[in-house]
């Protein structure tokens, strides 16, 4: 059954005090109705019985001597009971002896059995019949059959249905006034109650409170109500200052943090990130991170924004660009999956970083100036290694300046006397001025100096150029891509730049393979690591030694080869790396030497350049005390993502 | 004995004037059953178990059919005696008394000697009820009627049973008023 779950309470109630009152009146109706039937039955039985006892005892002189139409007489006097519709006497043989049937009868008139029926009483649907024996002094003589109709019954349950539903009308009409009056009760509270919640969704004001009318269920329902209307004002309260606070922590970190579903739509974007891409929060909030409208550009060759959302667990993406005002930004990114939802029922990411561009200008700053750092390093050196050719070419041409006077007047006076010879006649005092002129030159020595001198200054030009060419060669500049390079000769050329780094406490000495294959490199960065390496073995080899004190050590520099990579071990005899900081030497901004001797980035720039742009390898052996060696590998075969990686770079 | 009672209603084919033994049969089952239909006056039995005397004279058939017939029954809780009566005391000593013969003057002598004693006296002959008995069984076609005289069962102080008197035809002795019903 259906029950009508939409009618008001009021209606319900109503309904509910009428289904009962009606139920409890039907019930005791049918029960009412049920008793009156089954003793109405029986009592019409009863009384067939005993009017079977008294017709048997009418008809018993009828039957003895043998007069049917006594009997006929007998059973015609049934017409007083209206509901025997029919009778019939039969003798001692079993034969009828004389048989009635009502004239008028509503029921169909029964058919009665040529013989007599078994004895007793049958309670059928129709009609109940009795066959009882005819006892004369004792014995039987015969026996008599009566029917009766059971119209008695349905008059009855007529009448009985007709005021049964009299009954019920006035009853319901009772119990709905009843009802009516009393639903005010329970429906008013409820009423009121419903009220309050309406108001409270309306005005979102949980300050509201319900009436309370009397100490009853309802009533505690009330307090309840509104004793959980408290709490929920208390929590919300909690709930917005929390969330408030939470709001506030979010967008005063000042890193990018940006929340996302399953789908990457975007659910959080804190103000770090609304700076970051110069978009506010309503703009992307509800859209897909990769629709939104930032110009995303060179990410990592074949990476969409979408694969973000496929990460496990957690991931970097450092280098992620964009662009935004025609600028080109770095950012560095963690995607992070979380669970948003204890069990895992819904996942979501966090992607979390920040605007590196800055950084990214600052450690390109870096590395110029450790550049310019090492250049300005080996410029001393380099203008000593410069100088003393050049003071020596000076000293030279100084000196060859000071001889040419008397060089001159011998060569003048020489003039003076082929012409006087031509014209014949060779003045003595010519002769004379130059015999004195020549002991005062002392040609013996001009003719054994002047091309020492001339030799010489050849010689430091041709220093000089060595090492503007080495320098020009170390530095390469105007080459920005990868070239194939002899790195025999390259290293050649940065130990010749580097010279006046490591002569006062080392000696180089060079163990090269002869057919090492040209290697596709950077070469002004593979220099800078070299060079690097270098001043490094020569500064561990200095702490030992100590600066000019005549004793040095040695700098061993290898190359050889595989079928696919090339090595070059750089080896001093300096004191070695301490143990407890071997593992952090390649971090930036890690240094041992004193400050402004050091940026702490050489290392990790070797690091950077070998494994990053080269996909390299770069490792040490040390052992203290006795020295350092470090390890260089470059693969002879880049792959393509690594050139072209390298080309953007 | 049972039988006999439950065949007491059979009507018996054809009348003869030699009596069947059936019609035997029924004259003394409606003997038999008169003891049950009428109330003696107090003081004929001497005790509860005095014997109903039911007698027949001038019908030796039924005589023969009714005395193995009734004994051992019991009529209102009383043993049943069928006799032959012989003399007047012996007449005096019935309570019912069928008297077989036709003949009026001796049935009249009869009925005149049995006036006030309480005997049940049972004819079958058209004059028995005007000679001044009780009941009469006519023989009308094939079936015995009763014919009964209420005014003499009442002179001799029994009452006949109103049951009984429904199935019977009251008849009225001459000069008495009221007449054939």
């Amino acid at each position: 059954m259906k029950l009508p779950t939409n009618l008001t309470l009021a209606h319900k109630l109503i309904l509910t005090m009428m289904a009962t009152s009606s139920t409890a009146l039907l019930v005791a109706c049918i029960f009412f109705l049920s008793y009156d039937v089954i003793t109405l039955r029986h009592s019409i039985a009863e009384h067939l019985d005993s009017l079977a006892d008294i017709t048997g005892a009418n008809v018993a002189a009828a039957l003895t001597y043998n007069d049917p139409k006594s009997a006929d007489l007998v059973l015609r006097a049934l017409q007083a009971e209206p509901h025997i519709v029919a009778a019939r006497i039969y003798d001692g043989r079993g034969r009828a002896f004389a048989s009635y049937r009502r004239a008028v009868s509503a029921s169909p008139v029964a058919e009665l059995p040529e013989l007599p029926p078994a004895r007793g009483r049958r309670l059928e649907r129709e009609q109940v019949t009795e066959c009882n024996a005819i006892i004369f002094d004792g014995e039987s003589i015969g026996s008599v059959y009566l029917v009766s109709d059971l119209q008695e019954i349905q008059i009855r349950l007529r009448r009985f249905v007709i005021f049964a539903l009299i009954l019920m009308g006035a009853c319901s009409a009772v119990a709905f006034l009843v009802a009516v009056l009393l639903k005010r009760l329970i429906s008013r509270p409820i009423l009121d109650l419903v009220e309050t919640t309406k108001t409270i969704s309306r005005e979102k004001n949980f300050g509201v409170r319900a009436p309370k009318y009397a100490a009853d269920e309802l009533g505690l329902l009330v307090d309840g109500f509104n004793e959980m209307l408290a709490e929920i004002e208390f929590a919300e309260g909690a709930l917005r200052a929390g969330h408030a606070e939470s709001e506030l922590f979010i967008n005063s970190v000042p890193s990018i943090l940006i929340g996302t579903d399953s789908l990457g739509y975007v659910t959080r974007w804190n103000l770090a990130a609304a700076t970051a891409f110069g978009l506010p929060a309503g703009a992307v909030l509800g859209k897909p991170l990769q629709n939104c409208e930032i110009r995303w550009s060179d990410l990592q060759p074949g990476e969409k924004v979408d694969s973000w959302f496929r990460v496990e667990s957690s991931e970097k993406r450092e280098n992620v660009t964009f662009e935004r005002d025609g600028d080109r930004r770095f950012l560095g990114l963690t995607i992070i999956k979380v669970d948003l939802f204890p069990g895992g029922k819904g996942t979501g990411f966090l992607i979390t970083g920040a605007d590196i561009t800055e950084r990214k200008t600052l450690e390109e700053q870096l590395r110029q100036a450790q550049k310019l750092e090492a250049i300005g390093q080996l410029a001393a050196g380099i203008s000593h290694e410069i100088n003393t050719p050049a003071q020596y070419v000076g000293d030279n041409a100084k000196f060859l300046q000071e001889t040419w006077p008397a060089v001159n007047k011998i060569l003048g006076l020489c003039l003076r006397l082929r012409e006087e010879s031509l014209a014949g006649s060779v003045a003595a005092a010519t002769i004379a001025e130059l015999l004195q002129s020549t002991e005062e030159a002392d040609p013996t020595y001009l003719l054994r100096e002047v091309p020492q001198a001339i030799e010489q200054t050849l010689q430091g030009m041709e220093r000089v150029s060595k090492i503007v060419r080495a320098m020009k060669e170390f530095s390469h500049p105007g080459s920005e891509g990868k070239c194939a390079i002899n790195i025999n000769h390259a290293i050649e050329t940065t130990i010749a730049v580097a010279r006046n780094e490591w002569k006062y406490v080392a000696d180089v000495q060079t163990s090269f393979a002869d057919n090492l294959p040209p290697v596709l490199c950077l070469a002004g960065e593979f220099n800078q690591v070299i060079l690097n390496l270098l001043i490094n073995a020569a500064h561990a080899i200095g702490d030992v030694v100590g600066n000019n004190s005549g004793c040095k050590g040695t700098i061993t520099i290898t190359t050889k080869s595989d079928s696919s990579w090339v090595e070059v071990q750089i080896q001093d005899t300096g004191a070695g790396v301490p143990e407890n900081i071997r593992a952090r030497i390649f971090e930036p901004f890690f240094t041992t030497k004193e400050v402004g001797k050091g940026t702490g980035q050489g290392l990790a720039l070797a690091h950077a350049v070998i494994v990053k742009k080269h996909e390299g390898q770069i490792w040490f052996e040390s052992e203290v005390g006795k020295g350092t060696t470090f390890f260089l590998r470059l693969p002879l075969a880049l792959s393509e993502t690594g050139v072209s990686l390298a080309a953007t770079v | 004995m049972a039988l006999l009672i439950l065949t007491a209603a059979i009507e018996f084919p054809g009348h003869t004037s030699a009596q069947t033994v059936e019609e035997s049969r029924v004259k003394a089952a409606y003997l038999y059953n008169f003891a049950k239909f009428v109330e003696w006056p107090s003081g004929v039995f001497r005790s509860f178990d005095d014997p109903a005397v039911i007698c027949v004279v001038g019908d030796e058939h039924t005589s023969d059919v009714l005395e193995p017939a009734v004994s051992g029954k019991k009529v209102n809780g009383r043993p049943v005696q069928a006799r032959r009566p012989h003399s007047p005391d012996e007449f005096k000593s019935c309570h019912v008394l069928f008297i077989g013969f036709s003949d009026k003057e001796r049935i009249a002598q009869l009925l005149s000697r049995l006036q006030r004693s309480s005997v049940l006296t049972v004819g079958q002959s058209e004059e028995f009820i005007p000679l001044g008995g009780m009941i009469n069984l006519a023989l009308k076609n094939t079936t015995i009627e009763l014919e009964i005289d209420p005014d003499a069962s009442n002179a001799a102080g029994l009452k006949i049973s109103s049951r009984l008197l429904v199935v019977a035809r009251l008849v009225k002795a001459p000069g008495q008023p009221g007449g054939e019903r």
